[in-house]
């Protein structure tokens, strides 16, 4: 009876919600203008900046959650609570466990993201949709005109949990602790950015001011803000856990390795040391995090009183799982599982990260003779792949494939760049063949090439799909599967041994920059091909400048048209990601373009 | 601790005594029935109700084949006496067809079953349910390979590395078995301390270490497999050994003043190898268990060989989508491994003498 | 008996000294960088090198040796490779708890299932009932414990309807047999009450456990990633697929087991002279029938501990239990972790290696009879 019951209601209310959400979609499509001007205006505060003192009580729950999720904005304010409502629970789905709650030591949305963005709260929140940050624990970010110099005002009133008031010079110290991070192998992209600020020549006039000099303008430098170098830890906890485990640092494991280790284990030290929506009830690390509502929220009172991240061990798994009612969150990450989630009408919030499935061709990593330095190989590669046949074989035509760096329908793509991506070359068995003879023929090369390949599914499939192709053509191809830890990486990136890859570069709205500029510029540590052009790295310094989004895709074009002409590596999808949720769980905002903030989420009875 | 090893399940079966009180006519108007009603059930099942849900006809074929089989059983009873075991003979019929087609597996005409790369210019449509009357029986994976042709293929890959195994277990194991039996004292105690600590870990943990140790290549894993049988073929022929040493036809000839040597090869060997002979069926059985359970995991051998494991694996996350990527191995395996059981258990219970008295 | 049990914990040493010999070196040689799996894909060559060297790679292998065994031996299993580097101790002290939960909940329902069928296909020996349960045990032990696993998340999870209706049917099939019975004993002998009785009383329960499960059929989730640590309902029903899928060999085995022992025991003197009192047969079966019987199966015990141990890291790596066995595979095997490797194969040999010398004694202790029988 029961159970006869609860499906009738729930799809009653999928029903409802779709209706509502696309009605809203088609709202976005209008409001969402191409020609939205400077980034990082804090959309919200607008009205109210004149009295940010008494911010703290004003019904500050509704305020960033109207921005882009499905519920329509005025339901949210009429629907929030009072207070944290006992027993409301979310059972998250995660992507991939994490072993650290500390910003320093987790990376991105994958793994951690929305664990960690909960319980520090970000400076920052990056809107995918528009391409443009709103303030969060930040009430403002304001650039130059060259962007060399950004104008942080961080809300006041903000207290950590262990009693102490969050100040400006928070801000800075924080991020040098960020800084410092790098070369831990935890989270070297957004050290590296960090990189990127002067530290030296900011300064923080007042409490609740940081101004920020950049050694370059980087038009996009709010996105950093709301990554995990906008979670600030309180560097107050940190100078004294430093001096506690000074004593017990060697040459090999360093104090600030320890302090995040410590912190890792010990939930009370992460809770002092931040002032996010939750706090921290229950870690083991690598398996299960559980957060608690915090009583004193600066946004107000939390409704939901629990989450709990769990792994339940892949994307269909959580898929599954999360049809059988094990979760009412959970994170997707598979274009198959996507597919059947809109075909069961599921509350999706999700985002297409770009350059998501790529080959990359080793042209001669650490002065290596590979074949993949002759572009004819890179070329006749292209021609030999076909995207339809990966799709098929490997997602059952559920990919999104695409030849462009910004594929069709995300924020960054344009007619031109669409222009240049096709000029790449595309599918023609005969032409991959002939290059192959040719190639042949002048090198005196046998044809054999090695393909690695994460071994997790589907990625058998793509390999052997790929192997196939490639052999029509005129390779000799043996493939090398593995996990991504014990057979990607080393191949990869620590010898450098192999001829091409299956990798991504998952840039999303918030990572572009960096994630281009890490993997093509000529000077990059993390330039796994040797790809070296200067025209790209030209192409690539434009990236940084680029005043608004016209400018970016103007930017991101000119990468792409560099690119078609030397083949650094074959793109040939987008993939999604994002967050299947229960119908009844209402608020959820992004930070970042699939990283959850559930602040002001609740759930409706 | 009894000689049992931790890879056979001790069952202690006792082989049912059946008291048969049908008549000599009710047994024809069974068979009668049961042939009739059964293939009709099963090509209506197969071939006519090709548009009805999936289930119903599942349920159909499956009540068509119980049918078959109780007419199977009757005729045998009826022609070969009241103590005919049709199960037994069902089970080895399909262990040689298993072992036959195996072997004669690269003069079947399936398509291609293990070369993606073939079927990518071939045409084969992907994920096609089966259909038994097609070229691909039963329908094609991900990547076009047949699953009919793959079944097979596994099952050699499966059952060379099994048997393989067994042959260097039986080897290796029953030689120090023998040994240790015979010559007893000190070096008896050095084996057995060996063997315990091979036993200490246990069968799919020990295997889980060497699998991370090695290439996974079917050679590799046949060794891998064979450790995991080692200690229990030394118990086996230890005791047996033992067993036979008391005996008075092997006194008879150490008071003739035979040799060791002669004793070991000339009475003992030969009485030996049968009971260890006996388990080999169902430790077979098990290895090919153990090695799906590895492969499950992705530790085992890697595609493009199949094997029955790999498939399942690689079929699992489209298992409720695809059924019959999960199935179709499953079921040959389930039944394969029966059979095994199933024939091994006669045969432990024809030859080993230990059997016998429990 | 004493010395007989000295002698046995004396040879223990040697075979616990040389499993923690095999565990190490094995582990050690695993190829493959360890240092790898401690970065991310955006991790450069001078990473790499400064994790290698706080890892003490660079020490010689006999060095580590003495320095993991002196460790262990005072309950330090080294540092976990993976950030944040835990004590391997405590990583499996955390997961222990599940695997035991899990294997004892098995081993719960193996028993119970077991007694029932066992006891049932005894008294019936050689009837149908008896060759169909006797067919059935042998295809429960013909079932990977994986396939079994998938199985049931297919069926139980996303097609519950189908057993839920099996269950029906057969609950039915036996509801019927029953009533069958009970009417035909009432017809036979009216005026002895007891023969009858009890068998419309066993088609009273049986029918109501039918109708019961029918209508209270949980909704049964598709992982066990979740922990129900102070509410032990739900930890019933989210490890119920799980348990279930690991005891369904130890059914069958438990089962033939029984049965066999229950037919010589149903032989015996004291048996046949209580039948021959006219006790009803429940009573004769489970009061003086099921202890004597029941006693063998302390000797397959050591065999099944082995094979629900390897069951476990199948089952907990399907079902997203975050027990021992995922432990071992999903943070040790697969990432090549290999300090969570050697403890937890370690602490798993020599748990199994204890026990068994338990059972071992205990059993020494208990039945001298069988020791004999046994060779």
């Amino acid at each position: 009876m029961r159970s006869w019951l609860f499906k009738l209601l729930a799809l009653l209310m999928v029903f409802g919600l779709v209706a509502a959400a696309c009605g809203n979609d088609d709202d976005d499509g209008v409001t969402t203008g191409p020609d939205e001007p400077a980034p990082a205006e804090p959309s919200d505060d607008g009205d109210d900046a004149p009295a940010p003192a008494d911010d703290g009580d004003d019904e500050p729950a509704a305020e960033p959650a109207d921005d882009g999720e499905e519920a329509p904005a005025d339901e949210v304010m009429m629907d929030g609570c009072e207070a944290t409502v006992p027993g409301t629970k979310v059972n998250y789905a995660v992507f991939s466990p994490n072993a650290n709650m500390d910003p320093t030591g987790s990376s991105g949305a994958l793994v951690g993201g929305t664990q960690i963005v909960n319980v520090w709260d970000v400076l920052m929140a990056f809107d995918p949709a528009a391409g443009v940050s709103n303030g969060q624990a930040a009430e403002s970010l304001t650039p130059n005109d060259d962007f060399t110099e950004w104008t942080l005002k961080i809300r006041s009133g903000i207290t950590y949990g262990n009693g102490d008031a969050f100040i400006a010079q928070d801000v800075v110290d924080s991020m040098l602790r960020f800084f410092d991070s790098r070369g831990d192998g935890m989270n070297n992209r957004a050290a590296g950015s960090v990189g990127l600020i002067d530290f030296d020549n900011t300064e923080v006039p007042d409490d609740s001011t940081v101004i920020f000099r950049l050694h370059r303008g980087w038009s996009t430098f709010h996105t950093l803000l709301g990554d995990e170098p906008g979670m600030i830890v309180n560097p107050r906890i940190i100078a004294q856990l430093l001096d506690e485990e000074a004593a017990n640092a060697t040459e090999e494991t360093s104090a600030a390795r320890l302090v995040r280790n410590r912190m890792a284990v010990t939930p009370d030290l992460v809770n002092a040391a931040s002032f996010g929506p939750y706090e921290v009830a229950e870690v083991e690390p690598n398996v299960r995090t559980v957060l608690r509502a915090r009583d004193n929220y600066w946004g107000g009172p939390v409704c939901i009183e629990e989450i709990e991240f769990t792994f339940p061990g892949s994307s269909v798994a959580n898929w599954e799982a999360f049809q059988a009612g094990d979760f009412n969150a959970a994170f997707l990450r598979d274009p198959r599982v996507f597919a059947d989630a809109r075909e069961a009408g599921a509350v999706l919030s999700s985002e297409d990260q770009n350059i998501g499935g790529l080959f990359l061709f080793n042209q001669g990593v650490r002065g290596a003779e590979v074949i993949g330095k002759d572009i004819r190989i890179r070329r006749a590669i292209h021609h030999a792949i076909n995207r339809d046949i990966i799709n098929e074989r490997a997602f059952e035509g559920k990919l999104k494939t695409t030849n462009a760096i910004a594929a069709e329908g995300t924020l960054l793509w344009s007619p031109e760049l669409q222009e240049c991506a096709d000029q790449a070359p595309s599918y023609d068995p005969d032409a991959a063949a002939a290059l192959v003879e040719e190639v042949k023929a002048d090198t005196g090369w046998d044809g054999s090439m090695l393909l690695v390949h994460a071994d997790t599914d589907p990625g058998p499939e793509i390999a052997q799909a790929v192997e196939g192709m490639l052999e029509a053509a005129g390779f000799d191809i043996e493939v090398d599967l593995g996990p991504v830890t014990t057979v990607l990486i080393p191949r990869v990136i620590i010898q450098a041994d192999y001829e091409m890859a299956g990798w991504g570069f998952n840039a999303d709205g918030a990572t572009w920059v960096a994630s281009l500029n890490d993997n093509l510029l000529s000077t990059s540590g993390s330039n796994r091909m040797a790809f070296a052009h200067p025209d790209m790295d030209a192409a690539l310094g434009e990236l940084y400048g680029a005043a608004n989004v016209d400018d970016q895709r103007a930017a991101i074009a000119a990468v792409q048209c560099v690119w078609s002409e030397q083949l650094p590596a074959m793109v040939y999808s987008v993939t999604e990601e994002g967050l299947a949720l229960a119908p009844n769980i209402k608020g959820v905002q992004r930070a970042g373009a699939t990283i959850f903030l559930f602040g002001n989420a609740y759930i409706e009875n | 601790m009894a000689v049992d090893t931790a890879l056979v399940p001790d069952t202690g079966y006792v082989a049912g005594t059946a008291i048969d009180p049908l008549s000599h006519a009710q047994r024809l108007i069974r068979l009668a029935v049961g042939l009739v009603g059964g293939t009709a059930a099963v090509i209506v099942g197969l071939m006519v109700l090709t548009d009805v849900h999936a289930g119903y006809r599942v349920l159909l074929t499956v009540g068509g084949l119980a049918l078959l089989f109780m007419a199977l059983d009757n005729a045998g009873k009826l022609f070969r006496g009241p103590l005919f075991e049709t199960g037994l003979w069902l089970s080895v019929i399909w262990v040689a067809l298993i072992g036959l087609s195996a072997a004669f597996a690269d003069f079947l005409p399936f398509t291609e079953s293990r070369d993606a790369s073939v079927t990518i210019f071939e045409g084969t449509p992907i994920l096609k349910r089966p259909d038994l009357f097609s070229a691909n029986p039963l329908g094609t994976d991900r990547q076009a390979l047949d699953i009919l042709g793959g079944i097979v293929y596994g099952a050699r890959v499966s059952l060379q590395v099994s048997v393989l195994a067994v042959a260097i277990g039986i080897l290796v194991g029953g030689t120090i078995g023998v040994v240790a039996g015979f010559f007893r004292g000190r070096l008896d105690t050095g084996i057995g301390i060996l063997t315990d600590s091979l036993l200490a870990f246990p069968p799919l943990i020990l295997l889980l270490a060497l699998a991370s140790v090695m290439d996974r290549t079917p050679r590799n894993m046949a060794i891998a497999l064979a450790v995991l049988g080692i200690p229990t073929y030394i118990r086996l022929a230890r005791v047996n050994t033992m067993v036979f040493a008391e005996r008075e036809f092997v006194l008879a000839s150490q008071a003739m003043g035979a040799s060791r040597r002669r004793i070991i090869f000339k009475e003992l060997v030969p009485n030996v190898a049968l009971p260890i002979f006996s388990y080999a069926f169902i430790i077979i059985a098990v290895l090919i268990v153990a090695e799906a359970s590895l492969s499950f995991l992705g530790l085992g051998i890697q595609r493009p060989d199949p094997t029955w494991g790999n498939m399942i694996a690689a079929g699992q996350d489209d298992f409720d989508r695809h059924p019959h990527l999960v199935f179709a191995p499953g079921i040959a395996m389930f039944l394969t491994v029966f059979a095994l059981n199933r024939v091994g258990e006669k045969a432990r219970e024809l030859w080993d003498p230990r059997q016998a008295n429990l | 008996m004493l010395r007989v049990i000295g002698l046995k914990l004396v040879r223990l040493v040697p075979v616990l000294f040389l499993v923690s010999l095999a565990t190490f070196f094995l582990v050690d040689l695993i190829p493959g960088d360890p240092a790898a799996n401690m970065l991310g894909t955006d991790a450069t060559i001078e990473d790499l090198e400064a994790v290698r060297k706080s890892l003490g790679l660079d020490k010689p292998i006999t060095d580590r040796y003495v320095d993991w065994l002196s460790g262990a031996l005072s309950g330090d299993l080294g540092l976990s490779l993976r950030s944040p580097n835990e004590p391997v101790t405590d990583l499996i002290q955390r997961s222990v708890g599940p695997t035991l939960r899990l294997s004892a909940m098995a081993l719960g329902m193996s028993f119970t299932i077991a007694i029932f069928l066992g006891v049932w296909s005894a008294q019936a020996a050689g009837t149908r009932v008896d060759r169909l349960v006797s067919g059935t045990m042998f295809g429960f032990i013909s079932v990977p414990t994986f396939l079994a696993g998938l199985l049931f998340i297919f069926f139980f999870v996303f097609r519950e309807s189908i057993p839920r209706w099996l269950w029906v049917i057969g609950m039915g099939l036996i509801v019927l047999r029953l009533l069958y019975l009970a009417i035909s004993r009432l017809v036979e002998d009216r005026a002895h009450f007891s023969g009858w009785f009890g068998y419309a009383i066993a088609t009273l329960v049986v029918a109501g456990l039918m109708m019961w499960v029918f209508v209270q059929w949980p909704d049964f989730p598709r992982t066990a990633s979740h922990r129900y640590d102070d509410n032990w309902r739900e930890q019933i029903r989210s490890l119920f697929l799980p348990a279930l899928a690991l005891a369904l060999s130890e059914i069958a085995v438990f089962t033939r087991l029984l049965r066999a022992d229950m037919l010589s025991t149903l032989q015996e003197q004291f048996v046949l002279s209580a039948r021959a009192k006219g006790m009803p047969t429940w009573r004769i079966l489970f009061r003086d029938a099921l202890r004597p019987s029941s006693f063998s199966l302390i000797t397959v015990a050591g065999i099944t501990l082995g094979r629900l141990i390897g069951g476990t890291v199948i089952i907990e790596t399907i079902f997203g239990l975050d027990g021992l066995g995922k432990l071992i595979v999903g943070t040790g095997v697969i990432p090549k972790n290999y300090t969570i490797v050697q403890g937890g194969v370690l602490v798993l040999a020599v748990g199994y290696v204890m026990l068994n010398a338990i059972i071992d004694i205990s059993y020494q202790y208990l039945d001298p009879r069988i020791r004999r029988g046994r060779v």
